[in-house]
């Protein structure tokens, strides 16, 4: 089934639209104006903040900066703190004090976190640890997992949230709203990487968090593997080079890697075509001993997309060549 | 003249001869190879156990292991399931007590010890090993058939093993099998196709992984596989988990080309963020959950760190350690680590495809004296070159059980 018919690129030509997010910590015609770096930051962060104003001269200035009533900082427009755990909140309130009298802004942060994940649908063999990657406009899944808490310790649902995704600076409205914490969409061509945005704030903006990532398709490939009757797949080997066949029958095993979907192999020895099977069995006959290069291609529609892997197979090495066969 | 002639012309056809009788009787044939389009005789399908009851004698116990170094112990030339276990199990001895110990005076009594004991599936045959490590008696306890068993996780008892392997259903698709097998008792079960991952956790408790089209869902279960719950269900499809504490921790699938995350799993199933985005990144939490010690790539190398699990303060390692190459110790006080000499190609990706292999040195990391120390050097004492995986260690951190991943042979390190 089809989840989503279009690829990133396509939404982001459907809806070309910039909407504003709203930055957590930048507040608007306030006396003194804080910065936070980073701009959304998450629990245990160290958080930097700078100060600047455009109202009063804050170099003339005595300045007092305090985060939950702690001082951190004095006379300095920066300063830098850890913020707490998940559902813990840091108030930073700066105090200046110059011939025109006091201005005190204070200002709560409540560090939220949210990871934005790829998973590609691409194949790979089975028992295999590592991630499959995305390919070239094959099937890809963003999830944001959000870890909201409030003060009192309680997860806030991801279902709650407001989730706003971007691909590069173009909001996917249709994507975006409360609960859609998952994009599901077709990757881009591969040299075209696709940066996302995903925003997560709560309903009422108190909190706010944002991830990033980039989609990034890579070159599909096949690898080749030995493949015993009694032992199975030898997936931590590849066959390169020169593989001798110790016995009169081996069998092997073609592996496509990162495609969309599994493609058509095919099999080559001595670069005569042969078998489309993931399996090649080959068997020495009479009592030769020698080489055959072996191949294995995969090619799906796209022609971009045609790899092929070779090794060279010893055969009858391990047959005696004496008059009595000792 | 003409006699001379004759003799000539008789030796020179009687080499004719014999050259013709070698070309014709003893000289290879000419040949070469082919393609078998024939069926595979060895092709599995629905029957995993082969015909065997299971219920057939044991193997004899036989001496078994080869020290190639001083403490260093290869157990089996040929290549085992990935993950072997190794425990502490009570022994029975009589000692002899008293100030005249050895003589007529003395009294006999009974005592129970703790020793080392390994096990082990033979890939080929499924078939269940024991290795009695101080007595080096290795003796075969389930000639259950089951070919081409590629993983298999273990109860810390070592009473059940979890043995995963490939099998193609009456559909001709090609299946991830996992079966529960009793290594000292009748049964064993089939659990559901297609599973991710089986992990064990303590002597009772198993968690499986099981992907689907939204995501994954893990459910824990007894070892016997009853009183099976969800533990939890997630969007994310392509996980590794790993026991921590009475539950799990997780972290998604590694590649250098993509972002990973490290999460702890609450009781309610929710995901917690610990550690990441980061590439090439892989983690291993200490069995009580208390700490996580990860690695990832900075650059083109690998940084790795241990972080306390409640307080998310890390501290760097001195070592550029691979978490799924080492095993805490039991008492999580030190790691040991098969850390490879160099590393080539893409970590992790062409390692897990197995275009690399790196040949390890054995480290203990001390984690209260933040220092490394080095074990063994495997190419240094044997001249052997050991991609260390599934490590395994006893709860006295006697032996160190690993497995070479160039040839799947088992080896072992008293420590």
């Amino acid at each position: 089934m089809r989840i989503v018919a279009f690829s990133i690129l396509f939404f982001a030509l459907l809806f070309p639209n910039v909407a504003p997010v709203r930055a957590q910590g930048l507040p608007v015609g306030q006396e003194i104006v804080f910065s936070f770096s980073p701009q959304y930051p998450r629990p245990y962060d160290r958080v930097t903040l700078t100060i600047s104003s455009t109202m009063f001269d804050l170099n003339g200035s005595s300045i007092k900066m305090y985060v939950n009533d702690a001082l951190i900082s004095e006379n300095e427009r920066k300063a830098t703190f850890t913020l707490g755990g998940p559902g813990t909140k840091s108030v930073v309130r700066v105090v200046a004090t110059d011939v025109d009298g006091t201005h005190e802004v204070t200002q709560t942060l409540s560090p939220a976190d949210v990871a934005l994940i790829v998973e590609a649908n691409s194949t790979v063999p089975p028992f295999y640890k590592g991630a499959r990657l995305v390919a070239s406009e094959g099937p890809v899944t963003l999830i944001a997992l959000p870890d909201f808490q409030s003060a009192s310790g309680t997860k806030i649902p991801p279902a709650s949230l407001v989730y706003t995704w971007k691909f590069g600076d173009k909001i996917l409205e249709s994507q975006s709203g409360i609960g859609k914490n998952i994009l599901r969409a077709t990757a881009p061509v591969r040299y075209r990487d696709a940066r996302i945005t995903v925003t997560v704030t709560t309903q009422d903006k108190t909190m706010v968090a944002q991830g990033v990532t980039s989609v990034n398709p890579v070159d599909p490939f096949i690898r080749v593997y030995k493949n015993d009757p009694l032992g199975g797949v030898d997936f931590a080997h590849i066959l390169s080079g020169t593989f001798a066949m110790l016995g009169d029958e081996q069998t092997f095993r073609a592996v496509p890697y990162y495609y969309a979907a599994f493609p058509k192999i095919a099999w080559t020895l001595n670069s005569a075509d042969s078998d489309q099977d993931p399996d090649l069995t080959v068997r020495t006959t009479g009592a030769a001993k020698g080489t055959a290069v072996i191949g294995a291609r995969a090619r799906d529609s796209k022609v971009i997309n045609n790899t092929e892997t070779r090794f060279t197979l010893l055969f009858g090495q391990a047959r005696s060549t004496g008059i009595f066969g000792l | 003249m003409k006699r001379y002639l004759i003799i000539a012309g008789a030796v020179l056809a009687l080499i004719l001869v014999v050259v013709a009788l070698y070309f014709f009787f003893f000289a290879p044939k000419g040949g070469g190879i082919v393609v078998d389009t024939g069926e595979n005789p060895f092709q599995t399908g629905g029957d995993y156990t082969g015909t065997g009851t299971g219920q057939e004698p044991d193997g004899d116990t036989i001496t078994g292991g080869e020290e190639v170094a001083p403490h260093l112990v290869r157990i089996t030339e040929g290549p085992v399931a990935f993950g072997s276990l190794v425990f502490l199990t009570p022994k029975e001895i009589v000692e002899e007590e008293g100030l005249d110990t050895g003589t007529s005076s003395a009294t006999k009594a009974k005592k129970t010890i703790f020793v080392p004991e390994v096990r082990y599936v033979e890939r080929k045959s499924g078939n269940v090993y024991k290795y009695e490590f101080n007595e080096k008696l290795l003796s075969r306890i389930s000639n259950r058939t089951l070919p081409g068993i590629q993983e298999a996780a273990w109860t810390a008892d070592g009473k059940t093993a979890f043995l995963r392997f490939l099998s193609t259903n009456e559909s001709g698709i090609e299946v991830v099998e996992t079966y529960a097998l009793p290594t000292e008792t009748e049964g064993g079960y089939l659990l559901e196709g297609g599973l991710d991952q089986v992990i064990v956790s303590g002597t009772s408790t198993v968690i499986t992984l099981l992907p689907s089209t939204a995501g994954s869902i893990a459910t824990i279960a007894r070892a016997d596989g009853a009183n099976a719950r969800t533990l939890f269900t997630s969007s994310l499809s392509s996980l590794r988990i790993i026991p921590s504490g009475k539950g799990v921790s997780a972290f998604t699938k590694p590649s250098a080309q993509m972002d990973g995350f490290g999460f702890l799993v609450s009781a309610a199933g929710a995901f917690d963020r610990i550690l990441g985005p980061y590439r090439g990144f892989t983690m291993l939490t200490s069995p009580s959950g208390k700490q996580v010690v990860y690695s990832y790539l900075s650059g083109q190398t690998i940084t790795a760190s241990v972080m306390d699990a409640a307080t998310r303060i890390p501290t760097a390692l001195p070592v550029a350690l691979l978490p799924e190459k080492c095993v805490w110790a039991a008492d999580e006080l030190s790691l040991y680590c098969a850390v490879p000499r160099s590393m080539t190609g893409t970590w992790p990706d062409s390692w897990y495809q197995g275009a690399v292999s790196f040949s390890d040195r054995i480290w203990k990391i001390d984690l209260v004296g933040r220092t490394a120390i080095l074990i063994v050097d495997p190419v240094a004492v044997a001249n052997v070159a050991i991609d260390g995986v599934s490590l395994s260690i006893d709860a006295n951190s006697d032996v160190l059980l690993f497995t070479n991943k160039m040839d799947g042979s088992l080896w072992a390190y008293d420590l």
